[in-house]
Formats: structure tokens, sequence, C-alpha cells
């Protein structure tokens, strides 16, 4: 890594151009693609090692990113534009923010994972499969290269600048993902795939009028642009029901991305049908797409028609948290308990984001990154767990704990992540979610805390069910966790554990980007984030400020704050 | 306010309302003992006191009746209206086009006495709107 920021400066130092880093991140996966694809039919061998390597490539390169990164600095950095279409004005503009920033490094290190971890299944290999090592097939190609042209995408979307950049690469991603999930998936695979598809390009249509129509309408006849910054600064120009039906627009099809409740029946579907890999992937990263959306082309785009809409948006995510945990608890199936665990915490997440303050939106952030680590690590699982059993029936399941200890701790780990224990990432993302929520939507805190406790009810009986008990039959000859496997666990394993108990660094970065964020909100609308004391901020008791014969000290001021604009809406 | 302090401003309804029960609450307790210590029912304590104690205030039990009745169902009837209800409306609309067109297709017959009869139709509409147009 030295070597690479060396080479970075390098270059920026000696033509006066720097090297373009995100468009590297970006197309580096694509070259890979089509370079495993054009790889000999006499050489399947290597097709896995090529892939990885591209991959791991990326996520170096993102590492390079963050080590780019200037952590106080709250604009896009690293921006990299060149005029694409001239008239209308589309350019490849790429940047990054501290808001995308961990996303993108999330990516980054997911995709070598699932690579490494969940090569294709095959049905015909034998019950108990040396995992890590099985033999290539030519089919290989075709699924190493639709994942790197997937990472692409998603990287692609979170760095994207330019309305309608972001827009071919929400829509790029959709393309591999059902491949991913019709070839190499379990027995719904078709089924699944078309649903998931049919349902986002659903979604998506919404989208792309909004796009066009932001842009078209924002010109007024004049030079039409679909740069985001020169759009979202530049409010005023729409009429305010214009803005609130094109946030409308693009509402729904992030909506159906996240997904939010009542859009989110396709995701159980596609998570369960879809091969280890395509489940890491679609929880990991995808689900964040849609959330990450919210954040650059609702609150940032449309601020004001985000404030407007926050109530049923917090309401659409409370439902989400409560009916996404209740349907887990009732699953047959443990893939499609983690599913449902998804449509749960990603209701978290859109709390925090139209709570509008900073906390909630830090925590958000914070959650994205927390949830696609610790879910694609319980996919993984779950994929080891295929491979031993062939089966995800809880039915089938029990007892695994004694055969195989190793797993059973890992997975115990990475559940509690997932339900939220302290001194692992998914605690700190859910605290701060909800403490920023508690000041703008106090009832709404409330209702989503059972969530909490209902993640505990759902994933803590899941675990009862298949690792507890007597193994009988096959479960009692599973073997353990073998160390390759392990190898690929640890970096997961290390990260929710790192992010649980020094989660700074990370929200270091997130704050300077999400504090403008909410700013720019409150800039272009009624809303007007509570007050609460910053760090350093002198505590003074209302005795003394009483005898200092400061006036109208009101015991419930803070109080007062968050109830005020909680009736406000 | 204090930081790191907070004070509920809790309506005086509530308030009252807290303190009735908490009184009550004490009352039912000296009843209880005076009947056991002062009127010596020991037979009301080992019927009502003690398996109460032992049952840990029946929490558990209470909990396990809950989930396994009526907490259970009513899980189970959110999943049901999970996969009827919400997905049903989405796979329900995945049916109504399928078979509409399937529906639809049957119009393409491939014979030209079809088409013809409908252009001659679309004609006949056409020309009574015209006439239509031209009497009135």
């Amino acid at each position: 890594m030295p070597a690479l920021l060396i080479a970075a400066e390098g270059a920026e130092a000696a033509y006066g151009v720097s090297f373009p880093i995100l468009s590297a991140v970006v197309l580096t996966p694509v070259v890979g693609a089509i370079l495993v694809t054009v790889i000999s039919e006499r050489r399947p061998e290597i097709v896995r090692q090529v892939a990885v390597l591209f991959a791991v490539a990326t996520g170096a390169l993102t590492i390079g990113v963050l080590a780019l990164f200037k952590t106080a600095e709250a604009g896009y950095q690293l921006v990299d534009q060149t005029t694409w279409i001239k008239d209308p004005h589309i350019s490849w503009a790429l940047g990054v923010d501290g808001i995308a920033l961990w996303l993108v490094v999330l990516t980054g290190i997911l995709f070598p994972i699932a690579m490494l971890g969940a090569p294709p299944h095959r049905p015909d290999s034998s019950p108990h499969p040396p995992h890590l090592s099985s033999p290539a097939s030519q089919d290989d190609k075709a699924f190493y290269a639709w994942l790197l042209v997937l990472e692409a995408g998603c990287l692609g979307t979170f760095l994207a600048m330019d309305l309608f950049l972001f827009f071919v690469f929400f829509e790029i991603v959709l393309v591999p993902m059902y491949f991913l999930i019709s070839g190499w998936g379990y027995d719904q695979r078709k089924y699944a795939a078309t649903k998931f598809f049919l349902y986002t390009m659903f979604g998506s249509a919404f989208m792309l009028v909004g796009t066009i129509a932001t842009a078209y309408l924002h010109a007024k006849g004049g030079p039409v642009t679909f740069d985001l910054q020169t759009l979202a600064e530049d409010q005023g120009v729409l009429a305010l029901s214009t803005s609130r039906w094109l946030f409308l627009s693009f509402a729904i099809a992030l909506a159906v991305k996240v997904p939010l409740f009542p859009l989110h029946t396709w995701l159980p579907d596609a998570h369960t049908q879809a091969p280890t890999a395509g489940s890491v992937i679609l929880a990991g990263v995808m689900l964040k797409l849609g959330t990450y959306g919210f954040l650059r082309f609702g609150l940032y785009l449309f601020p004001e028609a985000a404030a407007w809409a926050a109530p049923g948006m917090v309401t659409l995510g409370v439902i989400g948290i409560v009916y996404g945990a209740i349907c887990a608890a009732m699953q047959h199936d443990l893939k499609r308990i983690i599913a449902y665990s998804s449509v749960a915490h990603l209701g978290f997440i859109a709390l925090g984001t139209f709570s509008l303050t900073t906390q909630g939106l830090q925590g958000g952030v914070f959650q994205m990154v927390a949830h696609g680590i610790t879910t694609g690590a319980l996919f993984l699982l779950c994929g080891l767990i295929y491979e031993r059993r062939h089966t995800y029936k809880l039915a089938d399941l029990s007892g695994l704990q004694k055969p195989a200890p190793k797993l059973a701790a890992v997975f115990t780990l990475v559940m509690l992540a997932s339900i939220g224990v302290p001194g692992l990432n998914g605690f700190v993302g859910e605290f701060v979610i909800l403490q920023g929520s508690f000041l703008t939507r106090r009832w709404w805190t409330v209702v989503a805390v059972t969530g909490v406790i209902l993640a505990a009810v759902y994933l803590l009986w899941a675990y009862q069910r298949v690792f507890h008990g007597e193994p009988e039959g096959d479960n009692a000859k599973v073997i353990d966790l073998t160390f390759t496997e392990a190898l690929v666990m640890a970096p997961l394993v290390g990260i929710i554990v790192f992010m649980g108990v020094y989660p700074k660094p990370i929200f270091d970065r997130i704050e300077p980007a999400v504090t403008k964020l909410v700013a720019h909100v409150e800039d272009n609308s009624d809303y007007r984030e509570p007050k609460v004391a910053t760090e350093g901020e002198e505590i003074v008791p209302r005795s003394e400020r009483r005898a200092a014969g400061e006036r109208g000290s009101d015991p419930a001021s803070g109080l007062g704050a968050g109830a005020e604009s909680e009736g406000g809406h | 306010m204090e930081l790191g302090e907070v004070h509920g401003t809790q309506s005086a309804g509530v308030k009252w309302g807290l303190a009735v029960v908490a009184t009550i609450g004490g009352l039912l307790g000296i009843a209880g003992a005076f009947a056991v210590y002062i009127r010596k029912r020991q037979d009301l304590a080992a019927k009502v006191e003690q398996p109460v104690l032992v049952k840990g205030w029946f929490y558990d039990s209470a909990i396990t009746a809950f989930m396994g009745g009526p907490g259970r169902k009513a899980f189970d009837a959110v999943a049901w209206f999970d996969r009827t209800v919400i997905d049903g409306a989405v796979n329900g609309v995945a049916t109504v086009v399928r078979e509409g067109s399937d529906k639809g297709r049957l119009v393409q017959t491939g014979y030209v006495r079809n088409y013809a009869l409908g252009l001659a139709a679309g004609a006949v509409v056409v020309a009574a709107l015209l006439l239509s147009k031209a009497v009135y």
C-alpha cells in the first residue's frame, strides 16, 4: 500500500495530474471480467485465481482511497471528472465523501472474500467436499466474470456524482445479479431471479423518469446538466410540489432496493435462491445502494421534500424493523431467517436516515457497513453449512455444535454482532441510530427498540435449533471449519470486533459529510435539528444558571426542542 | 436542563395514577401481612404466597404460555400475511399479466380472414362515426 501511495503522490508531483484512483477502482473489475472471459478453455483452473487477483487488486485500491481520504473534509474528494456527453451535459464524474467512503471499502473487502469463501455450488459434488478446492469447471468463467461486473457496478453507484451515471450503474448491477441467481442458484432460481429483476426494474422506471425530469425541469430551458452537485446546491429552482413529486419518484426505486415494507418480498426469494456468493453481495452491498441513494438523492437532492416525507419514511422503517423480525422468527429455512433479518436491519438504517439528525445519519452510514459485514459473514456461514449438509431446512439440522465446534463459535460471534450485543459492530450502529432518532422521533424509537429484542429471539432460536441438541445421522458427521475456511472468515470476524470496540476512525470520516448534509437539509427546509450539547460544551447546573440571572431556563428545553419538531411534521 | 440528566415531565394524571397504584399495592401487602401474622391464617400463606414465590411470580411460565400460544399464533399470522397478502399481491400482478397476455395472444390467429374481419369492423366504425357527424 505505501508503494501505491508514493506512486500516486509521485504522479501528482511530476505531472500535475493526480492518478485517477476512483476510475481505477471502478474499471479494475471490468478489466478482470474481460480477462476472465477470454481465459483459454484448456486452463479452467486459473479462472478463479485471476478473478480473485482482480478482486483483491480492487480491494487494495479501495484501501488506497481510504488512505488518500482527508478525514476532516466534508465535500467530495479525489474527484475524477471527464465530459461524456456534451449536450445534455453528462459526465463521467466520480468522487468520494465520508458517506460513500466506507461503502466503497466494504465493497472492496467483501467481493474477494465472497469469491474465496463461496465458489459456485455444484450439486454433483461429493457429500463432504473439500470446500475450497473443489475442481473448477467451464461454468466458473461466467460466474466470476459476472461477479466482477457486479463489483464494478456497485462501486460505480457509490462513487457517481452525476445523476445519469448513477442511474446507469444502478441498473447495470441488476444484470449480473440476475444471471448469478438464475444460473447458479437453488431449486426456484428462475422464479426468484425474474421476480428480483422485474420488481427492481419496476421501481427504477420511476427513477429514470425522475432523473430526466429533475435535469430538464431544473434547466428551465437553459443548458441541461445531470451534475449532482449543481442540481443539489441550486435549490429553489423547482416548485415545492414538483420537487416533492420528484423525490417520490426516486423514493420508490430506492425503497424497492432497500427494501422498505411493503416492497420487500423480492428479497427473501432472491437471497434464499441465490448462490452463497450472490447472497453475500446482495445483502452485504446491494441493499446499501438503496439506503445510500436515500442520502444522496433524497436528503441531498431534495432536502425540503425529504424533511416533508420524513414521518412517512420513518414509519415504514419502523414497520420494517418489527415486521421483518416477526417474519424472520417464523421461517423454517436458515437462509430465509437471515434474509428477513435484513429487512429489519435496513429498517433501522431508514429510521436513522430520516430522523434527519447528525447521529441518526452517522449511525445509519455505520450500520450500512456493519450490516454488510455481519450479514455477509452469516450468509457465508450458511453456505458452509449447506456444503456439509446440502440443506437449509431447520428441521433437518441439529446438534452441529458437537461435530463442528469452531464453526459454531464463529457463527455465535457473528450472530451476536447481528443481534447488536455491545462490543460488536451491530450494537454501535443501532445505538447511534436510536440515539439520533430519539431526538426527533421519540415514539418511533421506542417501537424500534423492540426490534433489538426480536432480533435476539429469532437468531438465538435459529442457533438453538441448528447447533444445539444431539446430532444424529449426517448431522453427526459434519466436518468442522477447515483452516482455509477459517482464513476466509478471519478478516470479517476481525472487522466485526474492531468496529465494535473502536469505531472512532470510522465515525471520524463519516461525521463531516453527515454534518454538512444535515446543514444542507436545514438550509433548504423548515426543519431544524434539535440542539444537543457538543463535545467540550460547558455543563452548567441549572441552579447556578439561575443564580447567574439567566432567564427562561426552562427545565424541559432540551426535551421541548425534540417534542416541537415531533409535532411540527 | 443539566446535561446527562433527563427530567421526565409527566402530566399530573400520570403522577396521581401511579401514586394510586403504588398505594393500593402497599395496602394489599399490609392486608395480606395482617391476615397471615395477626389473624394467624398460615393456610393462606401456604396456598397463595408460597406457590407464587416458588414459581417466581409466574413470570417465566407466563412468557412461555404467551409465546407458545397466542404469541406464536400472532407471529404466524404476520408471516401468513406476508406470504399471502404482500407477496400475493406481487405474484397476483404477475399472474394477471401472464393470463391477460395468454388471452391476448388468441387474437393473433395468423389467418388473413380474421385480420380482414378486424379491418372491416374498424372501417364500419369509422364510417359510422363520419356518418353520424354528417347527419347531426
